[in-house]
């Protein structure tokens, strides 16, 4: 519903495949690489559009080990993350 | 307090006005539930929710600490909480002043009010909409930190950084960023949630609530809506959870919770009287009330003495002397500017307010307990409610203001809350329903409330048959039931007005009405547990009607005044029982016509008596048919006992009043008369069949100690038992009696008078001026068309018949009706083109006028004027009206079209009524008259046609739905009563968006002198 901070989308969203701890993402893997969550820097909850009968999902904004800036979500519906975000 | 306590600072309730998911009690519910020693409420910019919340919180066992969440300069919000009474006073000072200190609806705090009124309040920074953390969230650190200065130079240790996680993005940048600057300027930083609901599922509401607000669609993205649904009553676990970083936040919103008192204490804020001299206020209103007393009682009797004795003792122990001096003082000052005014209610059992010309009733001639009134036992605020001429109460007002100083004087607040129809438009609205759709739904929900939605689809059948019960609307009606009796508006009472002896700011903020008038945030019930004493200056239009009657009888009949009127008059009683009383005050409805027609009412104790039976709990209770067949001698009278003989006897016997309740626990069991007046009280709400045995128990027990036997005793209580919760107070219905009486008299013996003034002071009573207007008619009175040389603003008398006014013509604006009074003030008008020439008035009044017959002296053919309209209105300012007249030779409108006009634009008749033009053909099908049915026999099958009038279904004691409504032809009304059954099949032609004329088939009943139908078939008359 809506999008919080600035920055450039790199590349649409897609499925992703998180190992997380306690809800909390520790690493994910994009395009046959592997990325270490170094920092989870903000996390929120969107509702979504709960009318239709949307299921809320799980934002993250993490730093990776190389010092990548990432925002990925979970489904809480479908229990399945997504990649939303790549900052240059 | 010890392992995870927390408690809830940052709460708002649906007083939050559509930013509140949460019924008060809810709330305080869940955090009672969760075992939350305390729970704050922090309302957008009022503390409306302030005394509900801690009655709720008491009847809980948690502590209340109030608090608002206020609006400061730039829009930014602050959390602010009252310590004790004196910070809740302030805080009611600082809303005050943010509310009239900026426009209406958009209040606003200056720093200078918060400096001013600082003291005993704890702040916190406020949500993400609060100065310093919007600053910091738009990077403006060294900004964020000067506004922390600056609110921490204000409250010094009192003042608290607040950190929120309701899962927001930013959320863990700014509350680093709130600790730093916490740890950097030494303030401390405590966890809020703010709540806006009690529960998760609670969401959607409040989301949906935010739309409304915003005036958006679900579909509709705004920054303020909520992201998520993380602002409910978190336990301390979840707390706990989210700031698992900062322990210190937690513990700090016990310490809190821990230093705050309940506010709102039992202080007595009673008005005081300035006294003209150095006796107190008790001594003074003993000398008024031995003064109106001589005048009154002429020789006071041992009966008089020790009965106002009494009364002023009791005044006197609870403090209310001042009090009766302003209403007495008020009086005086309407007395003397001539405003008419008269008390009600319950007061009219005072033989104090009596003596001081509060009222009219004597209650020792009436032999009312003054406990029903006011009581030690009882010590409950006295309601002394005073009805004024309509025209002036204003003015009385604004009197009471001038004398006690605006700063003591305010009025009490109506909350207005989501009803059916509110709801439906409001969410269907952001629901994304179709305007047309929510509108048409809206227009045909009868007055129930928001959550009755969904049974009312299979009871009424209006809307079974409806669209409505498609499962598209299902979401909807669910929404609409959980916002029931949620708050919209503040509104302003009717009469309501504070006055106390101190700054009513003390406890109450106050804000401006829509009517420029200064409202309380609280409400009548809040205002009496606010320990706030109101006065009562109700608006009568029956005392206007009165008045204006009275002086016009006078310029014909020197010397009338309807208070010197015999209460006698056998013609006005002739009148009564025909059952005749369309526009009599208080008798006019169906139910009280069919009452008058076979009561009989021959004196003033017959219309008491009536006043007090057509209320919904004597009618529930199935009191009227037998006090009828006693009254009439056809029932005997008994008593169950010797003594109850004098308190039942003006009543045959029948518990109708209140008071009876009262004198009859006096006398038969001996309860002293506070004691009676509580039982009474207990026995209206006692709520299971235990409670009423045990009151039962105790009141056999008493009576066989004063040697009633016990089977007597139990059959008397099981007589209250029945009648108590019915009872009507017979002091009210004694002061509506009189006005009653004055109005039926007028009626009788002043008709053309008594319907003028009546039309004139419309909306007012049971009947739209089209059915009074056909009354009159029927009553021999002749109405004549608007003319432009004759009529002016309200209806008048000419020559015996009733002159329409020219405010009834549709479209008739002020300006367009000075403009003509003045122009024919200079002589007056000889054509439609001299008209407009003088007064430049609208197309669309010109054409009004015309079609409704304002013209017709001048040039009596309508069809031709409206022809000649175009040439009028394009003529210059320079051509002489003289030059040029109508075209001629144009057919004029038939009568029926002239009719159909007539009504179009006056909406009413004027000199004959619809029905007369369908006559003829429901002749031929046997369709009688309201007239010809009068004469038929009991039993008669019958069929008649007309309009239908006030369709209504009042509550019924089995539960089924009855509908009464009447139908009125060109002879007068004739009453239905529609069934249950009969209504399933045809209510959808009584209830709906625009009820057409009816046929009606049924069965002829006859009660006394009164006659209706029982419909057994209704159909539409086609137009």
């Amino acid at each position: 519903m809506s999008v919080f901070g600035g920055g450039s989308i790199k590349s649409p969203a897609g499925k992703i495949e998180v190992v997380a701890e306690g809800g909390v993402p520790r690493s994910f893997g994009w395009r046959g690489r592997r990325y270490a969550v170094r920092d989870v820097l903000e996390r929120w909850k969107d509702t979504g559009r709960w009318w239709k009968g949307e299921a809320p999902k799980l934002f993250f904004r993490v730093e990776t080990a190389g010092g990548g800036l990432w925002e990925i979500y979970l489904d809480t519906d479908q229990n399945t993350w997504f990649l939303y975000k790549i900052y240059d | 307090m010890g392992g995870k306590a927390f408690v809830h600072l940052h709460v708002h309730s649906p007083f939050s006005f559509l930013d509140g998911a949460s019924a008060v009690t809810d709330l305080v519910a869940a955090a009672a539930a969760m075992d939350m020693p305390a729970l704050a409420l922090t309302d957008h910019n009022n503390v409306s929710a302030a005394v509900r919340f801690a009655r709720a919180a008491r009847d809980a066992g948690i502590k209340p600490i109030q608090g608002a969440e206020v609006t400061v300069a730039g829009g930014y919000h602050l959390t602010l909480l009252a310590r004790d009474a004196k910070g809740y006073a302030n805080l009611c000072r600082v809303l005050t002043r943010a509310h009239l200190g900026s426009p209406r609806g958009k209040p606003c705090c200056a720093w200078d009010d918060l400096e001013e009124h600082r003291d005993n309040l704890i702040v916190l920074s406020g949500c993400r909409r609060g100065e310093i953390p919007s600053l910091i969230l738009r990077r403006r650190y060294g900004e964020a930190k000067r506004a922390a200065r600056r609110c921490l130079s204000l409250w010094g240790k009192g003042f608290y950084l607040e950190l929120q996680d309701a899962l927001l993005p930013g959320n863990r940048f700014l509350n680093n960023r709130l600790l730093e600057l916490g740890r950097t300027l030494s303030i401390p930083v405590v966890a809020t949630n703010n709540v806006h609901y009690a529960r998760p599922e609670d969401f959607p509401v409040h989301d949906l609530l935010a739309c409304v607000r915003l005036h958006i669609s679900l579909e509709e993205v705004h920054p303020e809506r909520p992201l998520n649904g993380e602002n409910y009553l978190k336990s301390q676990d979840a707390m706990y959870a989210l700031f698992s970083w900062c322990p210190e936040a937690l513990r700090k919103t016990v310490e809190i919770a821990e230093m705050c008192e309940p506010a709102l204490t039992d202080e007595k804020r009673y008005p005081e009287f300035p006294m003209p001299d150095e006796r107190s206020p008790d001594a003074f209103l003993r000398e008024l009330v031995y003064q109106g007393a001589t005048e009154r009682y002429g020789c006071l009797t041992p009966e008089v003495r020790e009965r106002l004795d009494k009364e002023l003792g009791v005044i006197a122990r609870l403090g209310y002397a001042d009090y009766f001096l302003v209403i007495w003082d008020m009086i005086n000052y309407a007395r003397a500017k001539g405003i008419r005014c008269a008390g009600r209610g319950s007061a009219g059992a005072s033989a104090v307010a009596y003596c001081l010309y509060l009222t009219e009733v004597d209650p020792v001639a009436r032999r009312l307990a003054f406990e029903r009134f006011l009581s030690l036992e009882r010590a409950e605020k006295p309601d002394i409610d005073i009805d004024f001429d309509s025209r002036y109460r204003d003015e009385v007002s604004q009197y009471v203001y001038r004398k006690y100083g605006e700063e003591r004087v305010a009025v009490v607040a109506t909350y207005s809350t989501f009803q059916v129809r509110s709801a439906v438009r409001d969410l269907g609205k952001a629901m994304g329903y179709k305007a047309e759709e929510t509108d048409a739904l809206a227009k045909s929900m009868p007055f129930i409330r928001a959550d009755r939605i969904v049974e009312s689809l299979e009871l009424f059948p209006e809307l079974r048959r409806g669209p409505w019960r498609r499962e598209r609307y299902r979401p909807l009606f669910d929404f609409c039931a959980r916002v029931a009796g949620f708050p919209r508006f503040l509104g302003t009472h009717l009469g309501g007005l504070i006055v106390s002896g101190a700054p009513v700011t003390n406890v109450t903020p106050l804000q401006l009405a829509a009517r420029g008038v200064r409202i309380a945030q609280f409400d009548r019930d809040d205002v009496e547990d606010l320990n706030l004493v109101k006065l009562d200056l109700l608006s009568l239009r029956t005392l206007s009607v009165l008045e204006d009657a009275a002086e016009a009888i006078s310029a014909v009949s020197p010397g009338f005044s309807y208070e010197k009127l015999p209460l006698d008059d056998a013609a006005t009683y002739r009148l009564l029982n025909q059952g005749r009383t369309v526009g009599i005050f208080q008798l006019e409805s169906p139910a009280q016509r069919a009452l008058q027609a076979r009561l009989n009412a021959a004196n003033i104790e017959d219309i008491v008596a009536s006043v007090a039976l057509i209320r919904p709990g004597p009618i529930k209770g199935n009191m009227v048919d037998p006090f009828v067949a006693r009254r009439q001698g056809r029932e005997p009278v008994t008593y169950l006992h010797p003594k109850l003989v004098p308190i039942l006897e003006k009543t045959y016997g029948v518990v109708l009043f209140q008071e009876q309740v009262i004198a009859i626990a006096t006398e038969l069991a001996g309860f002293t008369p506070g004691e009676a007046d509580r039982l009474r009280r207990l026995m209206t709400h006692a709520r299971s069949h235990r409670e009423m045995r045990s009151l039962g128990e105790e009141f056999v027990r008493r009576a066989v100690a004063k040697g009633v036997d016990e089977k007597t005793a139990g059959e008397v209580f099981a007589c209250l038992e029945g009648y108590a919760s019915y009872g009507f107070c017979e002091a009210h219905a004694a002061a509506f009696a009189t006005t009653s009486y004055w109005t039926a008299y007028l009626s009788t013996h002043h008709p053309v008078y008594f319907y003028t003034a009546l039309l004139n002071h419309q909306p007012m009573g049971f009947y739209s001026p089209a059915t009074l207007a056909n009354e009159a008619r029927s009553r021999g009175i002749r109405f004549l068309p608007p003319e432009v040389n004759t009529s002016g603003e309200k209806f008048t008398v000419e020559n015996g018949a009733i002159r329409i006014p020219l405010t009834r013509v549709k479209e008739m604006s002020r300006p367009a009706l000075e403009s003509i009074i003045r122009a024919r003030s200079r002589g007056p008008f000889f054509s439609l083109a001299d008209f407009y020439s003088r007064t430049r008035v609208e197309k669309d009044v010109l054409k009004n006028l015309i079609l409704c017959g304002a013209f017709d002296a001048l040039h009596s053919n309508r069809r031709e004027l409206l022809a000649w309209l175009p040439e009028v209105l394009a003529m210059s300012s320079r051509q002489k009206a003289l030059d040029f007249g109508p075209p001629a030779g144009l057919a004029d409108f038939s009568p029926v079209e002239k009719y159909a006009l007539e009504y179009h634009i006056l909406e009413m008749d004027i000199d004959r009524h619809y029905m007369s033009f369908r006559r003829g053909e429901l002749r031929k099908e046997g369709y009688l008259t309201s007239r010809q049915l009068r004469g038929l026999r009991h039993g008669t099958w019958v069929k008649t046609a007309g309009l239908p009038v006030r369709p209504h279904r009042p509550p019924t004691k089995s539960g089924r739905i009855v509908v009464f409504l009447s139908i009125e032809d060109e002879t007068g009304l004739i009453d239905i009563t529609v069934f249950e059954d009969v209504y399933q099949r045809y209510g959808h032609l009584l209830f709906g968006p625009a009820p057409g004329p009816l046929k009606v088939a049924g069965i002829l009943e006859r009660r006394g002198r009164g006659v209706s139908i029982t419909a057994k078939r209704i159909e539409r008359l086609d137009l």
